[in-house]
């Protein structure tokens, strides 16, 4: 019966992602992803071509990698904020739920495991000396320490005390370390004998909690609703996700960004956005991330026109990004019934892209001018951005919006 | 006369909920808009303050429609909704100063009015607090907060004393009464029927998207020929008389 739940709950749920991935994989993403994915594994096999094996820290590094790629995959309990109220009946049935859910939580993680594992093999091999014929075991052993992990994650929505929580996880990470370490720096298959033990021992514990322990209702529901809120928050760079709820925080030290604005009428909807924008961490993330991707990329690329080329594409890129600003508070019937016109809030988000490229446009001029160590640039970078924010803001925009509205 | 319904058929699809419904708020006047789950109580207010647009019939307050000046009609109106809709990423203060922008009221003027009302409603040391950490009946004071700001001509009222503790439930009745008494028009929707019968000059029922009655109290008793009977009682003898129509 609470199978039955679960995977009937499961395809609901992949059927939503998959309608948001065909968002999230349209055309400039794929090209972006494409040329990174080139670019890396290309840089990566030049690497491995000049690294032998008295390079120290290659070991470390996949070692890291290893643990780190642990972390990745939470479990999906798909539970909603309903069930504390009418699956409560069904607790003692939840073992079923759950162990449903461990099942369909592995698909993902297995694939990462399968991708970390190759991805390293090369660089494996080329500080160790070992062959492919080792693959197997890495495979298998981030699978055992994934699996044991999970069985950790699985008891967290049960009601334990705080210390019974820690210990449990303090012994997962310490059996994950002494697997990978001993089956990377001295023989795999010990590694995996240590992971075989940690899952042994993590599934006695779990099937104990399975029998005595009580589940923690409110825990899984709030677990659960932070996992899907960072997938949604990924997607909702892409698409509109209704009902995502962000975080808001206080940010009193940005204060000063918003005191200029004349507290009237004409402002309603700028000082409604900005104030949003700086609280909120959905916009303004965003933003910080794509700015930060582009000085990082730039600060590495000496080559002129080139970094000319990414900077425009990233300043129409954020600008893009900022668009959906517009339609932020349509859901809140009290702005619906403000006495303000349509036009004050299309200046509004005019002003205030306008403000952010021109803020982006200032530190991309700074990092260009350093990374090409010349101010000879400095006018023809100018003029270009002055011009592209002008035509972004005055002209795209507004058509843009006309569609959105 | 401040709101003027004339021959309102609207609603949501192609049925329409409300048909051909017409009434009058006035000046100085707080009148009850009663009925029963699904009346039209809600699908009215909504077509009063714009959310809807009427299908057939028009809405003016103050002879004008949001048609002819969609501004100036919604400076007119202070709405308070059922459940309570704040921003979450702005505090009370800016609350209450995003409401004074909206309806350009001078900064200095819509604090000082916001003075007391937050004395009245004990929010006055929580201007710096976000709605996340506000319970349900604090949000809802800040909704009555923010419409009286305003200080419109006319003040749409749903449900208003749903998770409100008695002592704001006193404080808002007082200060409908002040508006009153100040002239402007108030219409409020509610099922507590002991305090409309106390504070509503006049009555609105409204019964399967029709008007079933309108009018004071001695009106009611005699359309139900219930003399001396509480707006409670007529209000039942309205569900009987739904039961025994079916």
């Amino acid at each position: 019966m609470m199978k039955q739940v679960y995977q009937k709950r499961a395809q609901a749920h992949q059927k939503k992602m998959m309608r948001y991935l065909k968002y999230v994989f349209n055309d400039h993403f794929m090209l972006v992803c494409l040329f990174l994915l080139g670019g890396l594994s290309y840089s990566y096999s030049e690497a491995v071509k000049n690294v032998s094996t008295d390079f120290f820290w290659g070991k470390w590094l996949i070692a890291t990698v290893f643990l780190l790629s642990l972390f990745l995959g939470k479990m999906a309990t798909l539970a909603e904020e309903a069930d504390k109220v009418f699956l409560l009946p069904k607790e003692r049935e939840m073992p079923r739920y759950l162990q449903q859910a461990f099942k369909h939580s592995i698909g993902l993680p297995l694939l990462i495991c399968f991708f970390v594992s190759g991805a390293s093999m090369p660089l494996l091999i080329a500080v160790s000396g070992w062959t492919y014929a080792m693959f197997p075991f890495y495979f298998v052993l981030l699978l055992l320490l994934k699996i044991s992990n999970l069985m950790v994650q699985t008891r967290e929505v049960f009601q334990e005390i705080q210390l019974a929580r820690q210990k449990s996880f303090g012994i997962w990470l310490i059996g994950s370390m002494i697997s990978i370490f001993s089956s990377v720096f001295w023989v795999p298959w010990l590694g995996v004998l240590v992971a075989l033990f940690l899952v042994v021992y993590q599934y006695q514990l779990l099937n104990q909690t399975f029998r005595e322990a009580t589940i923690d209702w409110e825990k899984m529901i709030k677990l659960e609703q932070a996992r899907l809120r960072k997938i949604y928050q990924f997607i909702h760079l892409f698409t509109d996700v209704p009902g995502i709820s962000t975080n808001v925080k206080r940010r009193k030290w940005l204060d000063f960004l918003v005191q200029p604005i004349k507290k009237n009428h004409a402002n309603t909807y700028f000082y409604l956005y900005s104030r949003s924008f700086l609280r909120g961490t959905e916009y303004s993330g965003l933003f910080l991330r794509l700015v930060m991707i582009a000085a990082v990329i730039v600060l590495f690329l000496p080559e002129f026109w080139v970094a000319l080329g990414i900077m425009c594409l990233f300043l129409y890129l954020i600008g893009f990004q900022l668009l959906p600003l517009y339609t932020q508070f349509d859901y809140m019937v009290m702005t619906r019934l403000y006495p303000v016109t349509l036009q004050q809030k299309k200046v509004a988000v005019e002003k205030l892209v306008g403000y952010l490229l021109s803020m982006a446009g200032i530190v991309f001029i700074v990092v260009s001018t350093i990374a090409l160590k010349s101010m000879a640039y400095f006018g023809i970078i100018s003029a270009t951005f002055v011009i592209e924010i002008f035509l972004f803001v005055k002209i795209y925009l507004p058509y843009r919006l006309r569609k959105l509205a | 006369m401040s709101l003027a319904i004339d021959q309102l058929t609207g609603g949501y699809g192609h049925i329409p909920v409300l048909k051909e419904i017409s009434f009058d708020v006035n000046q100085g006047e707080i009148v009850g808009l009663i009925g029963l789950n699904g009346a039209g109580k809600s699908t009215t207010i909504k077509n009063i303050i714009g959310l809807l647009t009427p299908q057939k019939g028009t809405i003016k307050i103050d002879g004008e429609t949001i048609k002819s000046n969609p501004e100036s009609y919604r400076k007119k109106i202070g709405y308070i909704p059922e459940t309570p809709f704040l921003y979450e990423e702005l505090t009370l203060k800016e609350h209450i100063e995003i409401t004074a922008m909206a309806y350009d009221i001078p900064i200095e003027i819509a604090m000082s009015r916001a003075e007391t009302l937050l004395k009245t409603f004990r929010l006055e040391n929580k201007l710096a607090w976000f709605p996340a950490n506000f319970s349900k009946g604090m949000k809802q004071k800040v909704m009555v907060l923010c419409a009286f700001l305003v200080q419109p001509s006319l003040y749409i009222i749903d449900e208003p004393f749903l998770g409100l503790d008695p002592l704001a439930i006193h404080a808002l009745l007082e200060l409908m009464d002040e508006m009153r008494k100040q002239g402007a028009a108030i219409l409020m929707s509610t099922h507590i029927l002991a305090t409309a019968e106390k504070f509503c000059d006049r009555f609105v029922v409204l019964h399967e998207g029709r008007i079933r009655a309108v009018g004071d109290l001695e009106t009611l008793r005699s359309e139900f020929q219930l003399p001396g009977s509480s707006l409670d009682e007529i209000y039942l003898a309205l569900t009987k008389e739904e039961g025994a129509a079916e």
